[in-house]
């Protein structure tokens, strides 16, 4: 995985601060990741009680930081120096595997 | 061994089997989950003390008209919980007649409630007084392993934009926790 590039991102209309010079379109990202075993096994085990999951918690992060480093990606290569109004999905494709996806406006801002 | 006594052992070994799992949900599990509880409330005062005495957690886009903002930036916080297994089996005797799952809305409340702490967290921890146009989002993430129609795991999921208020305000100035919209009781 690249670096992500340096951008400001948001999930409003506009950064605070700044104003928008043009937007750039449409730019989003997704990975798709399933369960590792082990994981899952310790996870059965903490069903038990219940409450906070770890292991789901930090793969769940960790993915949805890959999505938007794609989504950053794409925007830093239309020339874009910020993301506007980011929203994010979450589905379930598959037996165990989950997309996530996370899409905004790539935007030049002043 | 006697035989008498070797199917006894046989059938101590296979109830606990069976029925231990569930003995310890119904046990240990309430009591962690009201132990996770109330380790949320006390941070959840923390935090907002630490603001001043409000939530900075707002679901609208700007804090007030009339406060400007110098800068923001985007804020994610998540948490996967699953219901116990007790949980689960009350909620599966409940379904069979229908009406309002209450051990379902608990492990739910508690996990919106700590996914909006976490964001908070964040907020205090980069400095940010605010947090506008949150949202929350939940995933089921896994079923439960040993009945296939269980859900074992939910992920619920928080973001927003942190902002810093400005310096200079345009208009009079307003009284500043106006707006608490969001965010957990």
């Amino acid at each position: 995985m690249q670096p992500a590039p340096n951008l400001m991102i948001s999930n409003t209309e506009t950064i605070p601060g700044m104003t928008v010079v043009r937007t750039l379109g449409l730019v989003s990202g997704s990975t798709v990741r399933a369960k590792h075993v082990g994981k899952d096994i310790m996870a059965g085990l903490k069903n038990i009680v219940g409450g906070e999951l770890k292991g789901y918690t930090e793969l769940l992060s960790e993915a949805r930081n890959e999505a938007m480093a794609r989504m950053m990606q794409a925007a830093a290569g239309l020339g874009a120096n910020a993301i506007l109004n980011v929203r994010f999905a979450t589905s379930s494709v598959a037996g165990g595997a989950a997309e996530l996806f996370a899409y905004g406006t790539a935007a030049q801002v002043q | 061994m006697e035989e008498w006594q070797i199917s006894l052992l046989w059938a101590m070994l296979s109830l606990s089997l069976s029925f231990g799992p569930f003995v310890v949900s119904a046990t240990v599990g309430v009591w962690y989950q009201k132990r996770l509880l109330a380790e949320l409330a006390t941070r959840e005062q923390a935090t907002m003390a630490a603001f001043g005495g409000r939530d900075p957690l707002t679901s609208v886009e700007a804090v007030l008209p009339e406060v400007p903002l110098d800068s923001g930036s985007l804020l994610l916080a998540n948490v996967t919980i699953g219901p116990s297994w007790w949980q689960m089996l009350l909620a599966q005797l409940k379904s069979l007649v229908g009406g309002r799952l209450v051990h379902f809305d608990r492990v739910l409340e508690f996990g919106r409630r700590e996914a909006l702490q976490r964001l908070r967290e964040a907020a205090q921890q980069q400095g940010w007084d605010d947090v506008v146009n949150v949202r929350l989002d939940t995933a089921v993430v896994a079923v439960n392993t040993a009945n296939r129609s269980r859900t074992g795991a939910m992920e619920i999921f928080a973001y927003g934009t942190g902002v810093k208020r400005g310096s200079r305000t345009k208009a009079a100035p307003a009284a500043p926790s106006a707006i608490s919209l969001s965010g957990a009781p």
